[in-house]
């Protein structure tokens, strides 16, 4: 296996072989791209629509946290009255509690 | 405005100026990061005709979407830019096919001297880019970030949205395949990778 230092030589020369210069033109056509293609609020003032795009995505993930929300409100309400069901009768406005195993103990 | 005040403006303020449709802000940012970046994308693609397209895909970007710049997210420009040049490198080199085969890029050994001492810094430099065509994807990429890039890894594992305990992984793996690769170990780095 080759070590550490000669490893780093490797990168060295790697690094300094792979460092262009921008041709000339480069600068000259990102430039030129700018002039052709409006900006970001120009883009909105010529479509304002542009804006509701952007929203959708916020809008679609806040709709989901809703409706998720929503969901396990009405699962977690929907447990605690079954759970009150299965396990309690109503007697005279009194809940009562149904065990299982009833144990009473007789007492004269 | 003074020199001293315009070097003490962040990346992150000239992206708003920007989406304002500042054009010498435009050209600021672009002053600075353009050599950097264009490196980077050289070192993705093997190419520079490729590399200055996306270069001025990745600026078009910055333009458009300068308006759409998020103060309250603390981002950082680079950090976002660094993901708009990766993503664009990577689209490109997928449509065409590889710069170099595998055969090819494990016979570095055999075609060049043994003794690295005696290689030039531009067969080291040749060598080093086939060993780096063969890594994986994102070992490659984060060899780049934090090797030649100078990134460190916190911000390398944000680029790729990994963990840094993840990027730290990554580069391990890289090192000991491409010392694998340029040491001669075929057997070693083909068992690895299979």
């Amino acid at each position: 296996m080759m070590n550490d230092k000669m490893l780093e030589d490797y990168f060295k020369a790697y690094k300094a072989a792979t460092e262009p210069m921008p041709s000339p033109q480069l600068m000259t056509n990102i430039l030129a791209r700018v002039d052709i293609e409006p900006s970001g609020w120009e883009q909105i003032i010529r479509n304002p629509w542009i804006v509701f795009d952007m929203m959708m995505p916020k809008a679609i993930g806040w709709a989901l946290t809703c409706c998720l929300g929503v969901y396990l409100g009405f699962s977690s309400t929907e447990q605690i009255g079954g759970a009150i069901e299965d396990n309690y009768y109503t007697y005279d406005q009194t809940q009562v509690f149904l065990f299982e195993e009833l144990n009473v103990e007789e007492t004269e | 405005m003074r020199l001293d005040k315009v070097n003490n403006i962040t990346d992150e303020q000239l992206m708003i100026r920007i989406g304002t449709g500042d054009k010498l802000a435009y050209r600021m940012l672009m002053g600075r990061h353009l050599n950097s970046f264009l490196a980077f994308a050289f070192r993705l693609t093997g190419d520079q005709g490729e590399a200055e397209d996306i270069m001025q895909e990745a600026f078009v970007r910055v333009w458009k979407q300068g308006h759409k710049w998020d103060t309250s997210r603390k981002a950082r420009f680079t950090t976002w830019f660094y993901r708009v040049v990766m993503n664009l490198s990577i689209d490109l080199k997928r449509k065409r096919k590889p710069s170099i085969a595998l055969e090819e890029a494990l016979n570095i050994e055999t075609n060049t001297p043994r003794q690295d001492a005696q290689l030039s810094d531009k067969q080291m430099a040749i060598r080093l880019a086939k060993a780096l065509d063969v890594l994986p994807e994102r070992q490659r990429i984060a060899t780049s970030l934090c090797y030649f890039q100078g990134l460190g890894n916190k911000e390398a594992a944000e680029v790729l949205g990994i963990s840094t305990s993840a990027i730290e992984s990554l580069l391990v793996r890289a090192r000991a395949r491409m010392a694998q690769l340029l040491a001669g170990q075929k057997e070693a780095f083909l068992k690895e990778i299979i």
